[in-house]
């Protein structure tokens, strides 16, 4: 019986895993570029599933830094668009 | 375990660690398997590994929402007691938080801070549910057919509309012929 149930996991698993690669499609139009979000999200694994990191310490520290990161590139673009227009504007 | 068993020890229990995690939940409830293995089977020895496995497997196998699998480790742990505990632990706060933010959030759409949360989020998230897909995975060694049944699942979710019930039904039939 315990090898019935853990068979059983094993639809979940692969179902898990598509939705991931399902998802991961619009991360070649993100921000962040898409090596980098594969780099990022390699990282959130390896801390949960190869070092067992509590979910707290993960959210808190990965994610804080991705959001910075991408707020402070968000905000970035957004500067240097708002220059471009006013130098188009003064020429 | 009986369906009535009386422990509302066991139940507070439950119902603390799905209270703790429930904000945690950014990527849907699915991402915090890792976390609650560690909480309820490593540490807390609240539920075996295999009960553990069960419910999250029968959640994504039933109809509804796969949120499920918690009421069901909260069955498997503490009978209809520990199933309502888990419910009301991971529900509270998560519902209460999502009516307060998310009218805040669409009035603030063009506000970058907030664009910076959606998108920067994606990845972690993308990774935490690779992880409890890993966790879920059966091992290479002891059930390579196993494996293999998941990584054709994987294959047919991610490039298939195929619906998710006639692959739980392969899955079974597979399984009941004993080929897997």
């Amino acid at each position: 019986l315990a090898t019935a149930s853990l068979v059983g996991a094993a639809p979940s698993a692969g179902q898990i895993v598509g939705t991931v690669l399902k998802l991961a499609a619009p991360i070649k139009d993100h921000v962040l570029g898409w090596p980098l979000c594969v780099l990022l999200a390699s990282l959130a694994f390896a801390m949960m599933a190869w070092l067992h990191w509590p979910l707290l310490y993960v959210l808190l520290g990965l994610g804080c830094v991705t959001c910075i990161g991408t707020y402070a590139l968000l905000r970035h673009r957004a500067l240097s668009k708002a220059n471009d227009k006013a130098k188009g504007a003064s020429a | 375990m009986s369906p009535l068993m009386w422990s509302p020890e066991l139940w507070w229990d439950l119902f603390c660690h799905f209270l703790d995690v429930s904000l945690m939940a950014i990527g849907g409830a699915i991402t915090l398997v890792p976390d609650l293995h560690r909480r309820l089977v490593v540490d807390g020895h609240l539920l075996s590994d295999l009960d553990f496995t069960s419910a999250i497997a029968l959640a994504q196998a039933a109809p509804g929402p796969n949120l499920l699998f918690v009421a069901l480790m909260g069955w498997y742990s503490a009978g209809l007691g520990g199933s309502s505990a888990s419910m009301l632990g991971i529900m509270i706060p998560s519902t209460t938080l999502a009516l307060a933010v998310s009218r805040w959030v669409s009035a603030r759409r063009s506000w970058l801070s907030v664009q910076a949360f959606q998108a920067g989020m994606i990845p972690v998230t993308l990774g935490l549910l690779l992880a409890t897909g890993a966790h879920l995975a059966p091992s290479l060694q002891t059930q390579p057919k196993a494996l293999l049944m998941s990584v054709v699942v994987a294959l047919v979710v991610w490039r298939t509309k195929v619906g998710l019930i006639w692959l739980v039904a392969a899955g079974g039939l597979l399984g009941g012929l004993g080929l897997v």
